[in-house]
């Protein structure tokens, strides 16, 4: 057996292309029920709560979150579960208790910059958006490569060629359906795809357990040494790189960066915005925490079983280690840890369910770069092209806004394509979030809860934030290097510089914000610039 | 089996058995509530058919 043997044949193609024929369709028949701004960007405020679960996991079950997720599983086993386990405890706070998603869907407000403005200035309102934005962008850069990385590694196609072209064909079509019918179209899709993809993470589970079986994926820990406990920051597999573990740091950051990321986080908090009422923002939160739980726990399970297929086979680990040091000094095939996951499947899910399971993907592909698309471009046009240029009609607020998405569209494509990261996909994601999470938090939250916040204490917190981007891999081994030539023996790790950027942030909003009073009440009214 | 594997094996078990049942209950009610959906745009959609004026305002 070679790595790139596959079961995936011309049916499997087929399979997902009539998927993906099926998407064009829904997009251009979702058109006719964008009829104003409201339509286009929260489909009317409709939602009930089953269609919003249904499109809330279609969004934030991405073929990403599976791809980082599966990465984990392979790169620090059990351990990175806890992930899981911090999603599914966090959202049941939230949901039990209401905190910032029922004021915030009080508010009705149509995105997190809007509410800016309200409580605090425009001027927040722009700077905020734009933080957002930029952080959005580059979070959503590697989401592109992943997906193709998948449909590479699955397929057995092997020249870099294919890696560039699916990264082009996905988008298009993505942009496609999302300019076209705007939230309508991605609830339509979402819904779709969230069966699609339910069915075939059920699918890929079952192939999976079946395949190692239960003995092999506790040998994972009594033969191969697994990753068990993530409060230690050694990695058995890989004890010799500090970067490879988790430890008691990472998981304070991590709590941190999801528990912000699950209130917060644009995307989600847009289907926040979108349900018909707060009490309803509240329920989706609570009977979220079981799809949040299994978008984590299912690929990690996945990536468990990858690592132990290739201890199982030492001729494919051996290939497979040597195309990932190939590709990581440039030459190779593009295979990273990212695609250890997606090669395992394609030898085990027999001809025709693969074409099935390849569609699921694809499918949680789409519905989180639709959401993602959609939710940046709307925070361009309202939050910063409106407020600078305006007052905008509807219809050019809609114009605005397609614009934004197919600009948005090929930044992300050119980001895609040449930029290389170091760190596993999560904790890229996890610190280009913290550019926009580290000020909105303090922002939002001392917003509604908090009388003494102020437009002052907002700017800075928000500014705050571009410390983030010291978190950044270039910029820690910068730091390192300066530190090491002042000999000076402390090592920065990732994590310190997330954690450090909170910090920054809360406490910048809470000191200036007392030293700098509000001059005036916060306005209540709906503000210029708003639809 | 040590208490973490205890916790991460009951982590997955809940993780895929609560994907089903919410596999199950989203997909069966779901549909009903996207015709509903469909419906109340669509009414929304012909007022705005019905007073294109309103979508030229600048606000």
């Amino acid at each position: 057996m070679s790595l790139y043997d596959t079961n995936f044949t011309g049916w499997d193609w087929g399979i997902v292309g009539v998927y993906l024929a099926a998407s064009i369709v829904i997009g251009l028949w979702a058109n006719r029920y964008v009829g104003n701004l409201s339509n286009y960007l929260l489909a009317g405020r409709t939602l009930r709560i089953r269609l919003a679960l249904a499109t809330m996991t279609g969004t934030e079950l991405g073929l990403v979150t599976v791809m980082y997720s599966a990465e984990l599983g392979y790169l620090q086993q059990y351990a990175s579960l806890y992930l899981a386990l911090y999603e599914a405890a966090f959202l049941l706070i939230i949901g039990l208790s209401g905190f910032v998603v029922y004021r915030l869907r009080q508010t009705a407000v149509l995105t997190i910059p809007e509410y800016y403005e309200r409580r605090y200035s425009r001027g927040v309102r722009v700077v905020g958006g734009s933080m957002m934005v930029v952080s959005g962008v580059l979070n959503m850069g590697l989401f592109l490569k992943a997906g193709a990385q998948f449909l590479t590694a699955i397929s057995g196609l092997q020249d870099p060629l294919y890696l560039k072209l699916i990264m082009t064909g996905l988008l298009l079509l993505v942009l496609f359906y999302t300019v076209l019918g705007g939230m309508v179209s991605v609830v339509i899709t979402d819904l779709v795809q969230f069966v699609v993809l339910g069915i075939g993470m059920l699918v890929v589970t079952w192939f999976v357990v079946s395949h190692i079986g239960f003995d092999g994926l506790q040998d994972v820990v009594t033969v191969h040494d697994g990753y068990v406990d993530p409060t230690s920051a050694v990695n058995p597999t890989n004890p010799n790189v500090p970067a490879a573990g988790i430890g008691g740091g990472k998981m304070v950051q991590m709590a941190v960066v999801l528990f912000t990321a699950l209130m917060l986080w644009p995307a989600g908090a847009s289907r926040t915005l979108a349900v018909k009422s707060s009490e309803v923002a509240q329920q989706l939160y609570l009977y979220s925490t079981i799809p949040f739980l299994a978008r984590r726990a299912l690929p990690v399970l996945w990536g468990i079983g990858a690592f132990a297929f290739f201890r199982m086979n030492p001729e494919l680990l051996n290939a497979f280690q040597n195309e990932v040091a190939a590709s990581a000094n440039g030459g190779g095939t593009g295979v990273s840890s990212l695609s250890a996951t997606p090669l395992f499947l394609a030898k085990i899910i027999p001809t025709g369910i693969l074409g099935l399971v390849t569609a699921g993907m694809v499918a949680a592909f789409m519905s989180t770069h639709d959401s993602y698309l959609l939710c940046w471009s709307g925070v361009v046009t309202q939050d910063i092209v409106a407020p600078l240029f305006g007052p905008l009609s509807q219809r050019q607020r809609i114009l605005s806004t397609r614009i934004s998405i197919v600009v948005i569209g090929a930044m992300l494509l050119v980001w895609g394509l040449w930029y290389e990261t170091k760190a596993n996909l999560w904790e890229y994601m996890a610190t280009t979030g913290t550019v926009y999470l580290a000020g909105v938090l303090p922002v939002v939250v001392g917003g509604l809860y908090w009388k003494r916040s102020a437009t002052a204490g907002a700017y800075v917190a928000l500014l705050g934030g571009v410390t983030g981007v010291l978190a950044m891999g270039p910029a820690v081994n910068w730091m390192n290097l300066k530190l090491k030539s002042v000999q000076v023996s402390f090592h920065i790790e990732n994590w310190h510089m997330v954690l450090a950027t909170f910090a920054i942030s809360s406490l910048g909003f809470v000191v200036v914000s007392l030293l700098f009073p509000q001059q005036t009440k916060p306005s209540s009214h709906q503000p210029k610039g708003t639809t | 089996m040590n208490g973490w594997m205890i916790l991460w094996t009951v982590t997955l078990v809940v993780g895929v058995v609560g994907f089903i049942g919410l596999l199950l209950t989203v997909s069966l009610g779901a549909f009903g509530e996207l015709r509903l959906m469909l419906e109340e745009l669509r009414e929304d959609t012909r007022e705005s058919a019905e007073h294109p004026e309103v979508l030229d305002e600048a606000t």
